[in-house]
Formats: structure tokens, sequence, C-alpha cells
């Protein structure tokens, strides 16, 4: 294993790992807030049952993702100290914004979660309301220099050397707005699908009837419509990427050669050497269509860039495709639970493959999150910022790479066993004794 | 105003990383007492530190990343060089602060294994020692100049940059004052005396061996360059941190002598205030019901407190904060945390009087074996005679 390659392994895995955690600190305290709401406005106590149950998974989750992003803060210098010795000065604001954030979101969820009974019912909510934002925020703030390493802006390139920087140009970057809503959006799918999932699991069993049908229709209520938006929000990355990194999109459609009225490939699998897709659908003019909104349009393949300026195409497909797939299952999913909600109000949870079918979308959309990553941070390579700088020419000189991959890697094996077996523990913890409440 | 600005950004990472000192570094001194727990009371020795660190234990380390960011942002070539001459070290200590965190969660939420509880706190006690002595190393390494790249790579190796007796001594020098400030601090965590005795007598031990330490370190700055302990040791600008870190020096190792004498006052005040059990409470004979005094005796007695009609207004005043401090130091402001990480199931509902607001948002069913010392009981059962 190559130093390059183990640095880049090592950043990912952190990536996958703090991505997770990341996500349902901007998920999980909207639910707990429209659980909380919806209490106050019906006084049922299993709504409030529901918000601190939500909290309390809130909490674990909050812990290790306040650790994880700790972590990452520093590897960014410790494995690319290229790359932060000339982007350090641009993307220092929207890092300091995003400490902010969270540092927003840390001070209300302490209010929320050991000011109950301290502050008034309305300014409890204000708080969990606050974090829910402050983490939304936080997200669009990490997303602006993940936009900006995508669409680099705000500086001159002169000798080597950035100059004339603008970190305020370079915030407001064009990647930024659907790359920011993009991830949003994904957040409040994979978590709302995630949780509706654990709940189902628990209902298909009998448990707790009206705590988990409640459950599942909340977290849906948040999760459904994100996903049918989703598509839109996707549509327009796409177009953004179509645009800008023209390379990116053909390496994810499988584009060789550049063609008006390009297809879009369903499977199939791309040979580098060939220059071709081996197997796979081809249903044709609709790449153009979804990309530039005309079905003759050209789209620019692979064959027209430098071979040593494509991404690694295997990886970058395959993740694309999961994604996809992923979605449109979410997607169709959210209709099928929009349906029955209209035609069966009250029974709409009653049959078991729905349940089954829940619970087996539980994991869809972290799936996806984690596929979406792969896409575009495998698929920008071999750049680190996109067109300008290599990531090759970044990495720390550190030999023996591997070791401290290995070493994160098993660290976050571990934790992230131990995180599921204690959440396994909660749900399975908060059952017993609930028969009593109504 | 701009020629400054170097300085001035340099002061503002000074202050949050002097922040992060003060209060993360008494966490991890609060882990480095837990590795030491010793004697009869070492289980209370944990749990009281356990329920010290419990509602902040991570947020700390946004000084940390403040620090960081303002770092990267305003001096990047500086940072480029550090975290490349300093990977090994700051690996280390990053593995120690995931390891802790969770383990400190993990130990928590753990429910019930004592076997499993024992395993997180080892690794959370020993993560918490070896972090701050990997970075004591890195500030070791800085301030002795070790740092240098020569075409992208550390002229001293990566290990030479940090692996000397200087930035080894610093390592050992953080460590044993993260612990003074956690021992010092954990006096004054409790109100049961033998626990406060033992950290008492903790905090002396590590005030003299930082004091040694610290003079250690100041012997081997010889290693850094000439400049460099010229400017650390006898410059006019380490002069007043010398005279200030000299007089707290002093002042913490007379405080930990003479606090016999200040616990004398101390426990005056708390005897006075019943501390909860009820027991020791001289309810107020008839209260008329419309005076705001009346109306005050009332809601101290109902907060457990007693109130003395003859005490002097020094001694209410005294007494009054004491029923303050133990009003908010008791079970309603710590206990949800401590029923969350247990991963208790909910029990409480929102009371639907206002009146009643000790009802926590999440508490315990029912007390936990490893729950803190009930600090209001114990401190009367110490004031008895």
């Amino acid at each position: 294993m190559t130093d390059i390659l183990a640095a880049r392994s090592q950043m990912a895995v952190s990536l996958m790992f703090h991505i997770v955690f990341a996500v349902i600190g901007v998920a999980m305290p909207a639910l707990m807030v429209i659980a909380e709401w919806r209490w106050q406005r019906t006084r049922e106590a299993v709504y409030l049952d529901l918000a601190k149950q939500w909290a309390k998974g809130t909490a674990i989750f909050f812990a290790v993702g306040a650790v994880s992003g700790t972590v990452l803060s520093f590897e960014l210098g410790l494995l690319w100290p290229g790359f932060m010795k000339h982007a350090g000065a641009i993307i220092g604001m929207p890092f300091s914004l995003e400490g902010l954030a969270f540092f927003v979101e840390a001070i209300f969820l302490g209010i929320y979660l050991y000011g109950f009974e301290r502050v008034s019912e309305k300014v409890h909510l204000a708080a969990g309301l606050v974090v829910a934002i402050a983490g939304a925020a936080s997200a669009v703030m990490v997303m602006a220099v993940n936009a900006w390493m995508n669409a680099p802006t705000g500086f001159r390139l002169a000798d080597g050397t950035f100059t004339d920087i603008d970190p305020v140009q370079a915030m407001l970057n064009t990647a930024w707005l659907p790359m920011s809503v993009h991830m949003v959006l994904a957040a409040f799918v994979a978590v709302g699908f995630a949780v509706a999932g654990v709940h189902a699991w628990r209902l298909r069993q009998g448990r707790r009837e009206r705590f988990h049908r409640l459950a599942i229709g909340l977290s849906l209520a948040m999760a459904a419509p994100a996903a049918l938006i989703q598509i839109v929000s996707g549509d327009l990355l796409a177009q953004h990427v179509a645009e800008h990194q023209p390379i990116k999109l053909a390496a994810l459609e499988g584009q060789f050669a550049t063609q008006s009225g390009a297809p879009v490939r369903l499977g199939g699998l791309p040979d580098a050497e060939q220059g071709t897709m081996k197997g796979g659908i081809e249903i044709p003019y609709l790449l153009s269509l979804l990309a530039f909104h005309d079905p003759n349009a050209t789209v620019r393949g692979l064959s027209e860039f430098p071979r040593d300026q494509w991404p690694p195409l295997l990886p970058v497909r395959l993740a694309w495709e999961l994604m996809l797939a992923c979605g449109t299952i979410l997607a169709a999913l959210s209709l099928l639970v929009a349906w029955r909600r209209w035609r069966r109000p009250n029974e709409w949870l009653r049959p078991r493959w729905f349940l089954t079918a829940l619970m087996v979308a539980g994991p869809l959309g972290f799936i996806a999150l984690e596929a979406g990553w792969i896409v575009t941070e495998v698929g920008r390579q071999p750049w680190i910022i996109y067109g300008v700088m290599r990531t090759a020419d970044t990495v720390t000189p550190m030999p023996h790479l591997e070791v401290p991959f290995i070493v994160f890697t098993a660290l976050y094996v571990v934790l992230s066993v131990v995180v599921a077996l204690l959440i396994r523990g909660i749900v399975l913890r908060a059952e017993p004794n609930r028969t009593a409440v109504p | 105003m701009t020629a400054f600005l170097p300085e001035l950004i340099a002061l503002i990472m000074g202050i949050a990383l002097n922040l992060y000192v003060v209060l993360a570094g008494a966490d991890f001194g609060g882990g480095v007492w837990d590795l030491f727990a010793t004697g009869p009371r070492r289980r209370q020795q944990r749990a009281l530190i356990a329920h010290a660190i419990g509602p902040i234990w991570e947020a700390n380390h946004v000084w940390l990343v403040f620090a960081l960011v303002v770092f990267f942002a305003s001096f990047p070539p500086a940072f480029s060089a550090y975290m490349i001459a300093l990977h090994i070290p700051l690996s280390v200590a990053l593995i120690g602060i995931v390891l802790r965190g969770s383990a400190f969660a993990f130990r928590s939420y753990g429910g019930g294994d004592g076997a499993a509880e024992n395993r997180w706190g080892a690794i959370f006690a020993a993560a918490s020692t070896v972090t701050p002595f990997v970075l004591g190393i890195c500030v070791g390494a800085v301030a002795a100049e070790r740092i240098h790249l020569v075409s992208n790579i550390p002229a001293r190796g990566f290990f030479g940059s940090w692996l000397a007796p200087f930035p080894i001594a610093v390592g050992f020098l953080t460590v044993s004052l993260f612990s003074l400030l956690a021992a010092v601090y954990l006096t004054m965590e409790t109100a049961d005396r033998d626990l406060r005795e033992d950290f008492r007598a903790r905090a002396l031990v590590a005030a003299v061996l930082t004091g040694a330490l610290a003079l250690i370190a100041a012997l081997l700055s010889e290693e850094a360059t000439l400049e460099g302990r010229k400017l650390l040791l006898f410059s006019s600008q380490a002069l007043p941190f010398h005279v200030l870190t000299g007089a707290s020096a002093i002042g913490v190792i007379a405080c930990g002598c003479e606090s016999i004498r200040w616990r004398g006052f101390w426990w005056g005040c708390r005897r006075r205030c019943s501390c909860g059990d009820g027991s020791r409470a001289s309810i107020p004979t008839s209260p008329s019901r419309s005076s705001p005094s009346a109306r005050l005796r009332r809601r101290m007695h109902r907060s457990g407190s007693s109130f003395s009609p003859r005490s002097s207004a020094l001694s209410s005043w005294s007494q009054a904060l004491c029923c303050c401090s133990e009003r908010s130091e008791s079970s309603a402001d710590r206990r949800p945390i401590e029923a969350m990480l247990k991963g208790d199931r909910v029990v409480g509902r929102r009371p639907s009087s206002a009146h009643d607001s000790r009802a926590p948002f999440i508490s315990r069913s029912s007390p936990a074996p490893r729950s803190p010392p009930p600090r209001a009981s114990r401190a009367c059962r110490a004031a008895r005679p």
C-alpha cells in the first residue's frame, strides 16, 4: 500500500465514520423537537416519551460525533499539510463558522437535555429548535469547504501560491448551494428512514403499539417529503457537476466518447483499458436530457481528457449506481407511504409486509449517503482542489502511513460495534413496563 | 493595527489554548486521578470524578479546535510544518481523545455489567493520562524550537523533532499540572469530608510534583537553542508569567495546607443548613403567611434548609449562599445526565405544577449502584459531631 493510498484511506474511513454521527446530529434534534411540539399541542404523554427517547439517542451520537469531528480537524493537517498550507487561509472562515455553530449546538443541547425543569416549555422547545438549526448550519458550513474544493474560487494562482484571497467569495462558490441542500436533505432522509426502520422492527415484534406507531409516523413525516425533494436537489447538483466537472460526470455515467444525445446506462461496469462499458442497459438521450435539459446536448466523454486526470472509474461508478438505486427505492417507498396514509389513515401501518419494507429500508438512506460521498470525493480525484492542486502533491512526507490507517480503522470499527450495541440496549430497555403507558 | 495583527491573533490563540488547559485540562486530570484512585474510598473517588466531568465532558474540545482553526487560517505554513513534524505524537493524542471520550460515554451507558464498566473505566483513565502527556510533548517540541523543515522533511526526523528530554519533561509537567488542577477542583465538587481530604492530599502531592517537574524542565531547557532558553527563562516578557506562576503555586500550596481552617468556616456554614435529610432542620415556628421573609423561610425549608433566627447577618448570608449552592449542586441538575448516561428508562413526566420543579427531564427509575454520593446527606453525617 502506497503512502498516498494509506492517507486517502485513513481520511475516507474517518469521514465515513464521522458523517454518520454528524448527520444524526443534524436530523435527530429536528425529530425530537417535532415530538415535543406534538406533546405541547396534544398533551399526550406518549409524545413526551418519544421526545425523551430520541433525546437520549441524540446525546450518545452527539458525544461520539464531537470526538470524531475533533479528529478530522486534525487529520486535515496531519495527512494533507500541503493542502492546508495553501488553502488554510481560504477555508478558515467557513471552518470557524462551523465551529461557532457546533458551539451553539452543544450549549443549547445542554440546555435542552438538562434544562427541562428549569426553563419554560416554550424556551425548552426553542432551545431544541436552536440545536436543530445549528446542526444544519454546521453541515452547511462544512459543505462550503467541500464545495470550494470542487468549485474553487476566490483566489489567484501565481507561481504555485494563492494570492488575492477573498474568503467570502470562496465560501459563496457555485457548488455550495446545491451541495448543502443535497446534504441536509440527505440527513433528513437517512435519519428519518433509519428511525422508522428501528421502530418498525419493534412494532413488528408486537411491542408498544402506539409508541412505535407515532414514532414511525413522525419520522416518516420528516423523511418522505425530503426523499421526494431530494430528486429535484440531486438533479440540480448533477447539472452543476455536468457544467463544472465534466470528467466527474463522464466517470459517473461511464461516458467514454464525446457524444450528443448521450444515453443513461443502467448497470454495467467501466473498462478503462478498452474504453467501453461492459453490460448494462442504455436508455437513449436520457443523459443529455437530464444533465443539460436538452435531448441532443453534447456530453463530453472521458477520452477528451488526459488519462492522468481520470478519477478511479470503478468505485465511482459503483457508488453512483448504489446511491441512485437507494434514492429511487426510498422515493418510491415515500410515495407508497403517502398513498397508504391517504387511503388507510387508521391502519396504514397494520400489514406486516409494510413494516418489513420499512425495516429493510432503514439502512438504505445511510448507504446512499456514504455512496454519495464516495461519488463526490473519489470522483474529484486526482485533484484535492479541482483543477488546481493534486492530492498526491499535498500528502504528508511522513513514511509508513499504513500504520495510522490500520490503527484508526481498527479503532473506528470497534467504536461502531460498541455504539450499535449501546443503541440496541437503549431501544430494548425503552420497552418493558411500557404497557402501562397509554 | 495591521502591524500587530499576527501578535493579536497569536494572543487569541493563546487565550483559547489557556482556556483549553484550564477547562479540558481538569477533565484530563480527573482521568489521571481515576487511574490513581486508591485507598478505601476509591469507588467514591471514581464516582465523584465521573460526576464532575459528566455534563460537559467533550464540549471543552471546542477550545482546541478553535485554536487549531485560527492557527491554520492565520499561519498556514507554520501549521503545515507542525503537522508534518509532530505527526506521531498528535496521532497518538487523537487516538487518546477518541478512546477517552468514547470510553467515558460507554462506561456510563454500559448498563449494569461491572466488568465492562471497569474495562471502559481503565481505558478512560489510561487515555486521559497519555493524551496530555503527548500534547505536552508537542508544546515542549515547539517551545524548544525543534521543528525545522528542510525541503518538506523535518530536519531532526519524524521522531527526533519531539523525542528529546525537554519535550518529555514538559509532557510529564503537563500531566502533573492537569492532575493538580483536577484535584483542586474536585475538593470543591464534594461535600464528603473524607473525599475532600483525599483530594486535598492529592492536590498537595501534585503541587509539589508540578514544582519539581517545572524545575527539571527549566534545567533541561538548555537543549533548546540558547536564544530559546533566554526567551523562556530570562526575558522581560517571560518575567510577569514567572511571577504569576510562582505566586499561584505558593497560593495553591498555602490554601491546601491552610484548608483545615477554611474548612472550619465552611462547615460552620454547612452545619446551619440542614443539608437535605431533614433530621437537623429546625423549622421556624409558624411563619406568618404574608411577609416576604416568611415566604423565603418557607422556601428554604422546602428546599431542605433551616433558618436560625439567631444567626447574624453574615451567617445568614453565608447560609443563603450555602443553600443556593446546595440547591444548584444537588440532585436536580446532574442527575439527568447520570440517568441518561446510565441509559435508564424514562419515568419522569412533566409536572403540572410550576412549583414542583425538581423532577428531571430524564430521571432514574431506581437508584443505580454506582450513583455518586448523595452530597447533602453525607455532608450532614460528616457535620454531625
